[in-house]
């Protein structure tokens, strides 16, 4: 369990067999069977409504599926839990919330702490580590409602950083940020890659797909295809998972 | 002597009130809180038929029951997704408040209790209720129950402080990490609902909900961390607690309706002053 | 019978049962668009916040005239604008700071309505002739309704439903799709007010009889009752006003005939009753044939996991139609405990799947043609 000893092993991240997850009387997440390995960054793609952030809330028991089992680093969720860290939509929480930078990255330390225990300095350090590496120095002690929404989304990031996990989970963590932003996220995914760790993110655009991800996932209800971005980012898979919503005329040229 | 005591139960039932205040008004919760001060009602009522005892003990239970219920049922309707959850709670808490209503008015014309009471509270009435025991008077009733109650909440705020803001800040990474939500939600709604019917008893159900949201609402406008905008709130209450009893004085009128409208006073004011970007915490 | 003679012919029963039937009935009409534009707590808050209005206009009147007629007219002005101002107030609140809605709804309902409490105690504790009958605009008193409160109460209420009439569709637009409204050329600022003043308008008219407190109730809970039944617009309000009817009539009635029993509690509680008839009966929505559907949903999806999984063990085994599969290799498919033997069984019974022997399935030519259309759109069920 412990985290510095790089698990560089031959079980997957994420293994997901038989995945049926149903809000209503149409299914969002149709049979899905879907195998990540460990130390790559996945990049989950589908039109609007492909069930993407269920796939990922399933992941974390956040829904509960009909059907299915999943494994995360060959256990069950809660056996590993403190070993994943997620990144929610941006949208998901009130950022006119009271607290700084420094006072939501410090929200990423409380899993391991679990109920009572109070953040100490080793925790305060750790934050500041997170803080450091996102580049928000800077903005440490700025309310959080006077972030812009790359900020925001790097304050995002560094809790998730702080939690020291294994897996990495981010909802659309590109959705509605700067240039600048995006490269140092997209920095720091290598970074993680790097030290064996696996980046799975849902992400909305086509155009940037292949340059984000090494591996990706095409999702709608069911799953297309999924593997690395040479064998998956094909036009006619493409096509075929976002049927007539997809307009190629634009997009043509960079699918082929 | 007496203005005296009423003055200080209006500043103790400030205090307990503003504490869970801020986490009311930052879970969006502020109607909600009005619904549980007016759903401790018939808890009190029935409680009171069961023991025939105004200050036992017990009918801060079943007032703090009724109130759980409130929240139980609203989420139950809006969880069947067949209603929102704002109707929801326009749904639930008139029908236990009515319930309250008619058991006043079908059994106990009688005693104390009376319809106008609930409302407004009747605060000279809990100022002159003092604690006697073995013949040596302690002083008002009040003062212990709702010193109590500061001291519960205080507490409360402080063993769960970290729990409690993430939660409120985003209640799904709260869930991954192993927090249960649901069972925090649930004892804030107890600590909710004790807090109001310390002070309905003081103070009748508008002063309540005044309480609970109005000073946590101002010190909403301009604080930047959670700690200080539940100091600012206390600090909030207690110069409208005091105000608004002098205001009352004054005019000769209800106190709880004074300290009401103290407490919109110091909100406009407070909002005014952010707007000119006087003040900043 | 009596009872039936007095409704007719008794001044005060006759007043009572009038004003307390039109109230509901333009409440129950006026509730439905209140409930779709999920303004239910809206209505709580301009219902307490009639109060202070109600007071002052009592307050003024009595100093302008020197003496106090409690002209309902009067009264209703009062609490029009208070209520009107209120709802201004915490839509402004919500634009110019970061105060939530319903923050900062609560401030107005507290300031607002602390006001009128304050002023209301204020006059009881002097010497000012027909004082009395304010109090009952908290918790309502139906018996106090005087023939001209009815004549006011009646004027209004036509009014406003004339309105709905009138400008049926653009309400009905407005409420489904304010911005699509504007787009259209409809004048959507015009429409809003229009329809937030009859929302107003229909919960101060009721202040009387059911009180400031419990009105949120006469809004919202007839609405929601009538939502239960139907998916029409036209539908839900006629239905809506019509369970107000009936609640306001006969709680009305009720509280007038039994001693001290206050009238808004009683509505109230007959309201309620008709909300968990509805959203346990209603054959479409309600809670009884949700629990149905669920169950039957469930096994729905089941059926066809254990279809395709069939389907897919016979592609795999590049299977001839002859060869099935046995229910304990469908089992080891799926770890989670799911009834596959029963599914089995239904499915057979459905002609999509036989049983060769023992524990063997296999599937018939309309087993494999739905599977293959299951596979084909994404979870078409069975």
């Amino acid at each position: 369990m412990n985290s510095h000893q790089v698990t560089v092993n031959n079980l997957p991240a994420v293994e997901i067999n038989d995945l049926t997850v149903a809000y209503n009387e149409k299914p969002v997440l149709w049979d899905i069977d879907l195998s990540i390995p460990q130390g790559v960054i996945m990049g989950i793609a589908g039109p609007n409504g492909a069930g993407k952030s269920t796939l990922i809330k399933s992941i974390l028991k956040l829904v509960k599926p009909i059907a299915g089992k999943i494994k995360i680093l060959g256990e069950d969720y809660d056996k590993v839990r403190k070993r994943i860290a997620y990144v929610p939509q941006r949208s998901a929480v009130d950022w006119d919330f009271p607290a700084t930078v420094f006072d939501v990255v410090m929200m990423g330390t409380y899993g391991q702490l679990g109920w009572f225990r109070r953040p100490g300095k080793i925790q305060k350090a750790l934050a500041f580590d997170a803080i450091q590496r996102v580049g928000m120095e800077e903005y440490a002690d700025r309310q959080i409602s006077q972030l812009s929404g790359g900020q925001q989304q790097r304050t995002f990031i560094a809790r998730a950083l702080v939690q020291n996990a294994d897996v990495f989970l981010l909802d659309e963590p590109f959705a509605g940020i700067d240039a600048k932003t995006e490269k140092s996220i997209m920095q720091i995914f290598r970074e993680l890659k790097g030290e064996g760790k696996t980046i799975i993110a849902v992400h909305h655009e086509l155009i940037t797909l292949s340059d984000y991800f090494d591996m990706i996932t095409v999702l709608n209800i069911k799953i297309y295809a999924s593997g690395k971005v040479e064998d998956v980012y094909k036009k006619e898979i493409i096509y075929e998972a976002y049927g007539g919503h997809f307009n190629f005329s634009q997009n043509e040229s960079i699918l082929d | 002597m007496i203005s005296l005591m009423v003055l200080l139960i209006g500043l103790l039932t400030a205090i307990a009130c503003a504490i869970p205040g801020s986490y009311l008004v930052l879970r969006r919760m502020s109607m909600m809180s009005d619904a549980i001060s007016h759903s401790v009602l018939p808890g009190i009522i029935i409680a009171f038929l069961i023991v025939l005892d105004r200050s036992s003990p017990l009918i801060i239970i079943g007032a703090a029951l009724s109130g759980l219920l409130m929240v139980y049922l609203t989420e139950l309707i809006s969880r069947s997704k067949l209603v929102k959850t704002d109707a929801s709670i326009g749904l639930v808490f008139p029908g236990l408040f009515s319930i309250g209503v008619i058991l006043i008015s079908m059994q106990m014309s009688s005693v104390h209790f009376h319809e106008h009471s609930v409302l407004v509270g009747d605060i000279t009435l809990s100022a002159l209720n003092n604690l006697v025991i073995d013949g040596v008077d302690y002083g008002p009733k009040s003062f212990y129950i709702l010193g109590s109650v500061i001291l519960i909440n205080l507490l409360f705020i402080i063993i769960f402080f970290k729990e409690l803001n993430l939660t409120t800040f985003d209640p799904q990474l709260s869930e991954v990490l192993g927090f249960k939500n649901l069972t925090l939600h649930y004892l804030f709604m107890t600590i909710v609902s004790i807090t109001a019917v310390a002070s309905f008893d003081a103070a009748g159900s508008i002063l309540v909900i005044a309480l609970f949201i109005v000073p946590a609402a101002t010190a909403h406008l301009f604080t930047r961390t959670v700690i200080n905008m539940i100091i600012w709130a206390i600090i909030f209450a207690i110069i409208s607690s005091i105000s608004g009893f002098y205001l009352s004085i004054y005019f000769d009128a209800a106190v709880s309706g004074g300290i009401a409208v103290m407490c919109g006073v110091v909100f406009l004011i407070t909002l005014t002053l952010v707007k000119l970007k006087a003040i900043r915490a | 019978m009596e009872f039936i003679h007095d409704i007719f012919f008794d001044y005060t029963i006759r007043n009572v049962a009038l004003g307390s039937s039109i109230l509901g009935i333009v409440a129950g009409a006026f509730g439905s668009f209140a409930f779709l534009r999920r303004e239910s707590l809206a209505g709580d808050v301009v219902a307490h916040s009639a109060l202070p209005g109600i007071v002052l206009a009592f307050l003024l009147g009595f100093f302008i005239t020197g003496s106090s007629s409690k002209n309902s007219l009067v009264l209703i002005l009062g609490a029009t604008i208070t209520g009107f101002l209120s709802m201004h107030f915490s839509s402004r609140l919500m634009n110019i700071s970061k105060i939530k809605s319903d923050s900062s709804m609560g401030i107005m309902l507290a300031v607002f309505f602390g006001l009128g409490i304050f002023l209301l105690s204020l006059i009881q504790r002097r010497n000012i002739p027909g004082k009395s009958g304010l109090q009952d605009y908290i918790f309502g008193s139906a018996s106090t309704l005087t023939h001209s409160d009815v004549n006011i109460i009646l004027i209004f209420g036509a009014l406003t439903l004339m309105s709905l009439f009138i400008f049926w569709k653009e309400f009905k637009l407005h409420t489904f799709d304010r911005t699509y409204a504007h787009s259209l050329g409809f004048n959507s600022k015009l429409l809003d007010t229009m329809m937030v003043s009859s929302i107003v308008i229909a919960i101060i008219i009721g202040l009387q009889s059911v009180g400031v407190i419990l009105m949120v109730a006469m809004i919202v809970t007839p609405a929601a009752a009538a939502r239960q039944w139907t998916n029409k617009l036209s539908t839900m309000v006629i239905i809506s006003a019509f369970i107000g009817l009936v609640a306001g009539l006969s709680g009305a009635l009720i509280s007038a005939s039994v001693q001290k029993l206050p009238t808004g509690p009683v509505i109230v509680l007959l309201l309620v009753l008709i909300f968990v008839i509805s959203i346990l009966f209603s054959p479409n929505r309600g809670l009884i044939a949700e629990l149905i559907k669920n169950i039957a949903r469930k096994q729905r999806i089941r059926l066809s996991l254990v279809l395709v999984d069939l389907y897919q063990l016979k592609i795999h085994h590049n299977d001839d139609y002859n060869v099935g599969h046995s229910a304990k290799v469908l089992l080891t498919m799926h770890e989670q405990k799911f009834n596959v033997r029963k599914s089995l069984i239904i499915l057979a019974e459905l002609g999509l799947v036989r049983n060769m022997n023992g524990d063997v399935w296999v599937l018939t030519d309309k087993g494999l043609k739905k599977a293959e259309s299951i596979l084909l759109t994404k979870g078409e069920l069975i």
